[in-house]
């Protein structure tokens, strides 16, 4: 298996997952991130907090062409920008922005970038017959679940720090014999799934 | 009429109250003041229930305990459309109890959590916690896969079961109880469905905001 070591950029979501009219969550490097497709189709990836009191973005609603926070009904367009305030005559702000990530669609998944440098994903080796596996949140830091996770399937995997105890496998697997996708996902999670338990208990191989 | 012994904060009354919505039903209630009143550990309704616990309903002289219980008594009894409870697809009823039985343990773990944050009730908030992860986990393990195969809901092929309706309410207030909902995507999208159910109704703590339509599920987008 090929463990992806040094990058600048990092998956936070599979980009089927990432519904229209919908708000994705993920945890990035202790950063909360909203994951959200407009009505042009585009993922966005922002901060999760509205920069007016904070509230986390992801409780409000996709309208499509904006999110609106829950709190106050603050709208921010598709730059981030704060296109409507309800209680200000509906006014927009161009200067008041929310966090944009830096982020890019590569092999079925989202990325994002740490420090808004360009997101440009160049390790992913997704070819024919690669399956997508299930996103697997593992309750230890990123450099033990590389440990950990060294002897895993035969394909690519992803490690995202959600925190400094936290982070979260993405990957791929290439299915075996006759298997469907559906199969080699289940296997590849099962997999993962033990060696998890066995990080998580305190072991590393 | 069907009477219902109700409390507005209860996740367990919560299911009830929305079962009776979707199947149309009149029902009276009588408020337990759960807290700060305790009164489900009073003399007069230890009477009703002696296990002391919310919600009980009355149906024709007959008093039925357990939230899951009710859900399956006022489906299987009133549910003209034979969805919420498919008596007619005995294959499914399994499945269904295995995630009532579930619900238990969400009771036992996330509510339990939440009884400790917002009502300062006596709980061992680790073991809570702990349990809660558990659970989370195996749901959102369950409702990828069945994504994967382009099903929306805990059981069954195009309609909700009385199991979504009774694992919903206490993982949708996990977060009340500092349980994160962060790390599920698969629940997270299974709650906005279940939030998009038409006449679904929110409770104290849920988000009240009506969900943008959307008939797209992660399952069968392709990729």
């Amino acid at each position: 298996m090929n463990l992806v070591k040094k990058t600048t950029m990092w998956p936070v979501a599979l980009e089927r997952e990432v519904l229209p009219a919908s708000l994705a969550r993920a945890g990035f490097f202790g950063k909360e991130l909203v994951v959200w497709r407009g009505d042009d189709d585009v993922i966005r990836v922002w901060e999760d907090h509205c920069p007016h009191r904070s509230v986390r973005l992801s409780a409000g609603r996709n309208l499509g062409d904006s999110i609106q926070c829950i709190y106050h009904g603050w709208r921010y367009g598709k730059d981030g920008t704060v296109i409507e305030i309800p209680a200000l005559n509906h006014e927009a702000r161009s200067d008041i922005s929310v966090n944009v990530m830096s982020s890019a669609v590569a092999g079925g998944l989202v990325w994002v970038t740490k420090n808004g440098g360009n997101c440009t994903p160049d390790n992913v080796q997704a070819g024919n017959g690669a399956v997508l596996l299930r996103p697997l949140p593992i309750n230890v830091d990123a450099d033990a679940a590389r440990a950990g996770l060294q002897d895993a399937s035969d394909g690519q995997l992803f490690i995202t720090p959600a925190d400094e105890n936290a982070c979260t496998v993405f990957g791929y697997a290439m299915a075996r014999g006759k298997e469907s996708e559906i199969e080699t996902a289940r296997r590849c999670n099962a997999q993962l799934s033990r060696l998890r338990r066995r990080l998580e208990a305190g072991g590393t191989t | 009429m069907i009477r219902l012994y109700d409390y507005a904060l209860s996740g367990n009354c919560y299911k009830v109250r929305l079962l009776l919505r979707w199947l149309e039903l009149e029902y009276e209630t009588v408020c337990v003041d759960f807290y700060p009143g305790f009164e489900h550990r009073g003399e007069a309704f230890l009477e009703v229930n002696p296990l002391g616990q919310i919600p009980v309903i009355e149906d024709e002289g007959v008093t039925i305990r357990d939230a899951q219980a009710i859900l399956v008594h006022l489906a299987g009894n009133y549910d003209k459309s034979g969805k919420w409870y498919p008596l007619k697809q005995p294959n499914l009823l399994g499945p269904i109890h295995s995630w009532l039985a579930f619900a238990d343990g969400l009771t036992a773990t996330c509510s339990a959590a939440r009884l400790h944050d917002a009502m300062f009730m006596d709980v061992d908030i680790d073991k809570a916690r702990n349990g809660a992860e558990r659970l989370l986990r195996i749901l959102d393990e369950h409702l990828w896969f069945r994504e994967r195969d382009g099903a929306d809901w805990l059981c069954g092929s195009d309609h909700p079961t009385i199991a979504d309706i009774a694992c919903f309410p206490y993982v949708a207030l996990s977060e009340e109880g500092g349980i994160p909902q962060l790390p599920y995507p698969a629940i997270q999208r299974w709650m906005e469905r279940f939030q998009r159910i038409e006449k679904f109704e929110p409770m104290a703590g849920m988000m009240p905001l009506a969900m943008p339509a959307s008939d797209r599920i992660a399952g069968n987008t392709g990729g």
